[in-house]
């Protein structure tokens, strides 16, 4: 999903003949990660010059990053998350890749999908840094700003992704029980199949029932050059309509087989 | 009044009493030695002295002080040294650094910024210490790590480093113990020599009836925790009950 | 060729942390005989005290400005660091931006002050426990700092730079004789492991040649009898934890801007110290020092391609399979001593 959300922008921003070096987080969330963005940037013409997995223990991700600049890539693709990326982003930029020429073309560094912690974790590493998030508080829908007005209020700053999704999804949860009248797992998972709904500020999403994924629209965002304040360090980019990012349940990449029986638990 | 006095002390160890009323009085200026069989009680008669042992009861008093639960540095700096039954040596260190710790001792009152000055800057104790080492002759080893020694000298550095702090009271826990016949006749010179030349009292427990007789003015048995006779050493000789229960025993 | 010489040099950087902590880990070890699980803590703290002072150092005072508005519509407050309006913003901006080689200053007291307080509020009563029980406690303890920490500043990793003339990389393969680019890397990183070498080489260089490490030497060897020697072994024992709370200080206050300090990271370097310290061989300074170095240098081997394109995974279990096969066949350690832990 970040990768077709991703793809247009790179491709705009980057062009069409890049060779990229990916270090992935070795857990299957690092591999789909990476699996999607490389075909993604495949098929606008970049080549994969090789894909590194880092162990998810890892905290100095250096004799990773060190070999990059060498490898004739020109992107660096970190498909991390959190504190992973945290780390390796502040290496690689530590390793001074953000001011190399490689095949006579600035070196870029993409991290597929970030949140503004993390920006606020990486601090001016962040710069100029493409990739994706789920939400953020700059959207202007009803739904973003009544949350915004009233997190920022009680606590002095702008909520985070984080405090959104969790906002957002016990609101769902607690709509899903009231709607299956029911506390059981198996009855709110049912009355969440192929919900869809909209205002809680990640536009339109559905939770599709045949794989259970959420669909809604992707922002495409940049870390600032020059961030007005904290709250400012990633920018919008670009906010992907959901319909460029949906991808079929049977979809070769993602296609996790069968749900299987839902198990109460009890 | 001795320089010694050790009063009704009784140590038990869980059900076992090692000690029960000891009574022992050491005279300045002389060598007493403590005998008796293994088990008797006599290392841990030292224990208590040197406060590596708390008695149970009873009162442990040097030059009119008590030791008693004073912590062993202290107890060493009040003027009692201690020789081991194995050579208790830093075989980490030189034989020249060796000798420095007890020098430094005598110093380790409130904390002095030379304390992380460079074993250069402490000229008058270099001096000391090598003038300790000539006199026990082991000048020459000075820069020799001491582990590597044998273990004759390893015992004569350990005597040196005692003597060194110019003790009141030397306690020696055996100091011929696995010694051959000719080292330990030098050991008895060395301190039948200390003996003359300095103001020193010896307290030595031993099990060589040849060391205890050519050192010792005064003699206790210990036999099971409790002083059996104490006496000169040619009364000692004879008696019947130390015959009993401990010489008898040896041979 | 390059990129063996690449991952030496990494691997050498890697080690200066393990080593520092090691070291630190053994000095406490080897004199007082406990097993610190909190000296990873130590480390942290000492990252935190960079923090500290850069956010002491930005201390601002506000101004609202009314032509600007903040994220809810109300007029911005513009914040000015004190530093700038007593110094001038361009030196002002200089102070804030050398907060972590300045935080070493204010480390050293503070991690000292910490050592003495935990030694002789908390690890003197367990001395003569049994070492399970030592384990548990320091670890306990490094529970309780790293929830102070996190209640203070957050759960986040916050950004600690290192000063604008140490950011960016060095290439030093042209230097050498290569291409560009080949063998680059980042200056903070050759200023942390000089700065590791000078600590490493201090604490020895003090071990070895003042008459005050002689006597901790001698009482690392046998505690009981410098005691019987008449010095007070312990208060100068308290003072090496003390040493060896301002060694894992300082190599964290270096460390914050390798990587952004989390409440977590003492942790992250625990388990790794102790493989170091173990392999190194228990109460050895010098095999925590070379273990230290030498899993820094294979761990670095280990995540190379060309390494990991015939064994995958080798990176993750490298330092685990190093000390199994050390302990294997080596008991000790690589510089351990008879009669250490074994009684």
């Amino acid at each position: 999903m970040s990768a077709a959300a991703l793809a247009p922008v790179l491709q705009k921003l980057y062009g069409n003949e890049r060779s990229a070096y990916h270090l992935t987080a070795d857990y299957t969330w690092g591999w789909t990660q990476q699996e999607s963005i490389q075909a993604a940037t495949e098929a606008l013409g970049w080549k994969t010059v090789n894909n590194v997995l880092t162990p998810l223990a890892q905290t100095d991700f250096s004799s990773y990053i060190a070999p990059v600049l060498n490898s004739g890539a020109d992107v660096l693709v970190l498909n991390h998350y959190g504190g992973n990326m945290v780390n390796s982003l502040t290496n690689a930029v530590q390793f001074g890749l953000r001011e190399k020429q490689v095949n006579g073309k600035n070196f870029e560094i993409v991290v597929p999908l970030y949140s503004e912690l993390m920006a606020k974790g990486a601090g001016a590493n962040i710069k100029g840094i493409v990739g994706s998030q789920n939400w953020d508080w700059k959207l202007e829908d009803e739904g973003t700003k009544a949350f915004v007005k009233s997190f920022g209020t009680k606590y002095g700053f702008p909520p985070s992704q984080a405090a959104q999704t969790c906002y957002a999804q016990a609101m769902l949860y607690a709509d899903a029980v009231e709607r299956a009248g029911s506390f059981n797992p198996c009855a709110v998972a049912e009355a969440l199949e192929g919900f869809e709904f909209d205002g809680l500020g990640n536009g339109k999403t559905l939770y599709r029932a045949d794989d259970h994924q959420c669909f809604k629209d992707v922002l495409v965002v940049r870390g600032a050059e020059n961030p007005q304040d904290e709250f400012h360090l990633v920018e919008i980019v670009e906010v992907t309509p959901v319909g460029q990012v949906t991808y079929a349940p049977d979809h070769p990449m993602f296609a996790g087989g069968e749900l299987g029986q839902c198990n109460p638990g009890a | 009044m001795g320089i010694l006095e050790v009063k009704d002390v009784n140590k038990r160890f869980g059900g076992l009493k090692a000690l029960s009323d000891v009574n022992l009085s050491v005279q300045e200026n002389t060598v007493h030695a403590i005998i008796g069989p293994n088990g008797a009680g006599k290392s841990t008669l030292l224990n208590c002295l040197v406060g590596k042992l708390i008695p149970d009861t009873g009162s442990v008093m040097f030059d009119g002080k008590s030791v008693l639960g004073r912590k062993p540095f202290e107890i060493n700096q009040m003027g009692i040294s201690r020789v081991f039954q194995t050579p208790e040596i830093f075989g980490n260190l030189t034989v020249m650094e060796n000798m420095m710790i007890p020098l430094l001792a005598k110093r380790d009152g409130a904390y002095r910024l030379h304390a992380i000055e460079s074993i250069d800057h402490e000229k008058d104790l270099v001096e000391t210490a090598e003038q300790m080492l000539k006199d026990v002759n082991m000048i020459d080893k000075r820069n020799m790590h001491s582990a590597s020694m044998s273990r004759g000298d390893k015992r004569r550095l350990e005597m040196a480093m005692c003597l060194v702090q110019n003790p009141k009271l030397l306690l020696l826990d055996e100091p011929t113990a696995g010694m051959a016949r000719a080292d330990t006749n030098n050991t008895i010179d060395l301190l039948k020599e200390i003996k003359a030349t300095r103001d020193i009292t010896i307290a030595i427990i031993e099990h060589d009836m040849h060391v205890v007789f050519s050192l010792a003015d005064r003699i206790t048995v210990l036999a099971q925790g409790t002083p059996l006779v104490e006496d000169l050493p040619e009364n000692i000789k004879g008696h019947p009950k130390v015959q009993e229960a401990y010489l008898g025993e040896a041979h | 060729m390059g990129s063996f010489i690449l991952q030496i040099l990494n691997g050498l950087d890697k080690g200066s942390a393990y080593a520092l902590i090691a070291l630190g880990l053994t000095l406490i070890f080897g004199t007082l005989g406990v097993v610190n699980f909190a000296h990873g803590a130590l480390f942290m703290i000492g990252a935190f005290c960079a923090v500290t002072l850069s956010r002491m150092l930005s201390l601002s005072f506000e101004e609202v400005d009314p032509t600007k508005t903040d994220f809810l519509g109300q007029p911005l407050v513009v914040k000015t660091p004190y530093v700038y309006d007593w110094f001038g913003p361009e030196a002002g901006a200089a102070i804030i931006d050398w907060a972590v080689p300045l935080a070493i200053l204010m480390a050293i007291p503070i991690m000292i002050a910490i050592g003495f307080i935990m030694e002789r509020g908390l690890i003197k009563h367990f001395y003569k426990r049994p070492h399970a029980d030592q384990i548990l406690v320091t670890f306990g303890l490094a529970i309780v700092l790293q929830e102070i920490v996190k209640a203070n500043f957050g759960a986040n990793p916050v950004p600690t730079p290192a000063p604008t003339a140490f950011q960016g990389s060095f290439d030093f393969g042209i230097w050498l004789g290569f291409d560009p680019n080949i063998i680059i890397y980042p200056y903070w990183r050759m200023v942390y492991f000089a700065f590791a070498a000078v600590i490493i080489g201090g604490v020895f260089a003090f071990l070895q040649f003042t008459t005050f490490g002689m006597v901790v030497r001698a009482g690392m060897a046998d505690r009981e009898t410098v005691g019987l020697l008449g010095i007070n072994i312990d208060k100068r024992f308290t003072i090496m934890f003390g040493l060896a709370a301002a060694v894992a200080g300082l190599a964290g206050v270096m460390y914050a801007p390798i990587n952004s300090p989390n409440f977590h990271m003492g942790m992250d370097f625990l388990v790794l110290s102790f493989v170091v310290v173990v392999v190194g061989g228990m109460g050895s300074l010098p095999g925590a020092v070379l273990a230290g170095f030498l899993l820094g240098i294979l761990e670095s081997f280990a995540s190379m391609n060309e390494v990991k394109s015939i064994i995958p995974g080798i990176d993750q279990i490298i330092i685990y399979l190093v000390a199994i096969v050390i302990l294997l066949t080596r008991p000790r350690g690589l510089m351990g001593r008879k009669g250490v832990m074994e009684d």
